[in-house]
């Protein structure tokens, strides 16, 4: 167990104890390799079960707006519940971004900030052994990674070389909004960021649409992207809706096509690159193919970064007379 | 019945002439680690793998699944034509959740012709597993390493051979065809059969229950909440699933022609039971991952006679949550052995 996470379990649990907070949201072990569980703390007892480290991929914000959205059946004496949680640099954007929304609120929220080292990505991992699966993975010193197959085989990898890349490229690891932190802060990345979307763009356009129609073929529509992204807390996705028939629930070419770009553009603006989607694709889908590029554009086009500050409104939830407005057509 | 022993060196050519008369299911490396694909090149076939990020239903209940189209006033159905497939080293448990499916899709009054189309004159070469997977717990839910169930052939993998053992009249036919290798010795199946004991000795053992009235009585019991704390209410443990079988009809438009299709659906969805009041009676996670449990669980043996889970675990490789059904099993297991302990029902 190291400090961080000692750190953390005595605070979650002084800070139930002392009623700051109703519930904790974190993470704990898993039974499965390079997993771990979300786990939501609402005794002391369980806040032993905390753990933090390179396996902790999901975003927690996700959770957050249910939390707060009044059961269809409340009385007039429901209230919020005070909810803590887990923040490593992504998802404390997450939550500013979910604030700006009016989501999920400010004041009931107590957020323990914590520095990320990145997060391994378990689909790489995968390839790395196939066709047998990961039987087990261990940490070792100097960032360095042992993976066991099924097949019997170890090997040891760099910690850098099997991250999610959203990961290699980033620039808040830090939570950029809290009650309180553990830890130390980690650097951020000076690699360059946008080099993934500038190379794509580099390839001839019949290319990168057979590249993108390859890549999501593989979806299987089980929306654990959409899940898994704090952006998408809408009662009702596009994708399901039956009047408009935006797009079939199908998983034919053009349904997924239209499933992934609508998915994209609706992360535009919003999208913290936390790369919680890639972990939960099943498919190991590039789902940040799309994205990448949207996030470019927003920044490009509309300046400033996405759930940075509580004070600046979002890209897109503003608009100045000297906005970009290259991309509207001729009617 | 037959049972042959095939020179490992040999196996590429005996399924390349197999591949020649019948179209060859059989587990390829891809992006995940290994899936099933319809095999034209035998050299893409990896038997080395341990099991497939997805199961196996997809070959007779595929995701999207065209049932008929309509066109001004005439409808045509679109039943497939399914020639005489192989499926070939898919592991027991696929197999095994293939009987489950035949009840749910054959098993009542009407047969679902669909179905039906794909799964008849299917041979599933079954490949028995010597060692378990890291999610493994088949023998915790009726299974084992090398059962039969599902299966049409037993094959399994000898370092020096593999022993391809007939257990259905529609395995010896397959046998038949394939024309390989040497009679088996009785040293070889003892081997293939010591292999799959061991295997199942070194399965981890999930208590599960298998009460099904007193699982049902824990409807209204707080654990429920406690299970469901993580769960983001996506279909990935219900896609992965060899047994899960929920499927929704809708009417597609394309150009002008109505497509009337089948895809799958998960009880894990919100809008699953969403009525077009707009009331939702699961209208929480609690409520539906309770649903998926007590429905493998309890319905499914009431229902069916067994429970829908072959323990393949990839639920647990894939929830994006961590959620794990071997330990909420563990739980619940607890839970009603303490409450037939006190005499009492479940608080």
């Amino acid at each position: 167990m190291s400090e961080v996470e000692d750190r953390l379990r005595q605070r979650v649990t002084e800070l139930l104890d002392d009623g700051t907070v109703d519930l904790f949201i974190g993470y704990a072990e898993a039974d499965a390799p390079l997993k771990t569980a979300v786990h939501v703390v609402r005794s002391t007892t369980d806040a032993d079960a905390l753990v933090w480290d390179a396996r902790c991929a999901a975003n927690l914000a996700a959770l957050l707006p249910d939390l707060f959205r009044r059961p269809e059946n409340a009385g007039n004496e429901w209230a919020p519940p005070r909810v803590g949680i887990l923040a490593k640099g992504c998802v404390s954007r997450s939550i500013v971004g979910l604030i700006k929304a009016h989501q999920i609120p400010r004041d009931a929220l107590h957020v323990v900030g914590v520095g990320c080292r990145g997060v391994v990505d378990r689909h790489h991992a995968a390839r790395l052994v196939a066709p047998a699966q990961l039987a087990e993975a261990e940490f070792l010193e100097g960032d360095r990674l042992r993976l066991r197959a099924t097949d019997g085989t170890e090997r040891d990898v760099d910690l850098a070389d099997v991250l999610l890349e959203g990961c290699l490229v980033c620039r808040h690891p830090n939570a950029v909004l809290s009650d309180e932190s553990i830890g130390d802060p980690v650097p951020t990345s000076d690699r360059p960021r946008f080099a993934d979307v500038e190379s794509f763009a580099e390839r001839p356009i019949d290319e990168r649409w057979a590249a993108f129609r390859e890549e999501v073929s593989r979806c299987i529509r089980c929306y654990a992207c959409r899940e898994a992204c704090p952006n998408c807390y809408c009662t009702e996705c596009f994708a399901e809706e039956t009047a408009p028939r935006w797009i079939g629930v199908t998983t034919e070419p053009s349904d997924l096509m239209l499933f992934h770009l609508g998915r994209a553009f609706h992360q535009a603006g919003r999208c913290v690159d936390c790369g919680a989607c890639v972990s939960a694709c099943p498919q190991g889908i590039d789902l940040r193919l799309l994205t990448r590029k949207v996030n470019r554009d927003v920044e490009a086009l509309f300046g400033g970064e996405v759930g940075v500050s509580l004070d600046r409104p979002e890209p897109l939830q503003q608009f100045e007379m000297t906005d970009d407005e290259g991309f509207l057509t001729e009617p | 019945m037959d049972a042959r022993m095939l020179d490992k060196a040999d196996l590429a050519t005996v399924l390349e002439r197999l591949a020649q008369t019948r179209r060859l299911i059989a587990p390829v490396e891809d992006r995940t680690g290994a899936a099933f694909a319809s095999v034209d090149e035998v050299a893409a076939i990896r038997l080395d793998y341990r099991n497939t990020s997805l199961s196996a239903k997809e070959i007779v209940f595929p995701q999207t699944e065209p049932l008929l189209v309509f066109r001004d006033g005439a409808a045509e159905e679109r039943i497939p034509a399914a020639p005489g497939a192989v499926l070939f080293g898919v592991r027991p448990c696929d197999a095994r959740s293939l009987t489950m499916l035949d009840a749910v899709f054959r098993g009542g009054e009407t047969e679902d012709p669909y179905y039906a189309a794909r799964r008849d004159e299917l041979t599933v070469v079954a490949l028995t597993c010597n060692e378990p997977g890291p999610t493994c717990f088949c023998t915790s839910v009726g299974g084992s390493p090398d059962d039969g169930s599902g299966a049409d052939v037993l094959a399994t993998d000898l370092d020096d051979g593999l022993l391809l053992r007939a257990i259905t009249d529609r395995g010896e036919v397959l046998l038949g065809e394939l024309d390989a290798g040497r009679p088996a010795e009785d040293g070889e199946i003892e081997a293939a059969r010591d292999l799959a004991a061991r295997a199942a000795e070194r399965m981890e053992n999930v208590p599960v229950p298998t009460d099904a009235a007193a699982l049902l009585a824990t409807f209204d019991s707080d654990l429920w909440s406690d299970l469901a704390a993580g769960c983001i209410g996506c279909g990935a443990c219900t896609y992965a699933c060899p047994t899960c079988h929920c499927f929704d009809i809708t009417d597609e438009q394309k150009r002008g022609t109505g497509h009337r299709v089948r895809s799958w659906d998960a009880c894990t969805f919100p809008p699953f039971t969403l009525h077009g009041s707009g009331h939702n009676p699961r209208p929480t996670a609690t409520a539906r991952l309770r649903q998926r449990v007590l429905h493998k669980f309890s319905y499914c043996p009431e229902n069916f006679g067994e429970a829908f889970c072959v323990g393949c675990g990839r639920c647990v490789v894939h929830c994006p949550s961590g959620i794990d059904i071997r330990r909420i099993l563990a739980r619940l297991d607890a839970v009603l052995t303490a409450n037939s302990e006190a005499g009492g029902p479940t608080r």
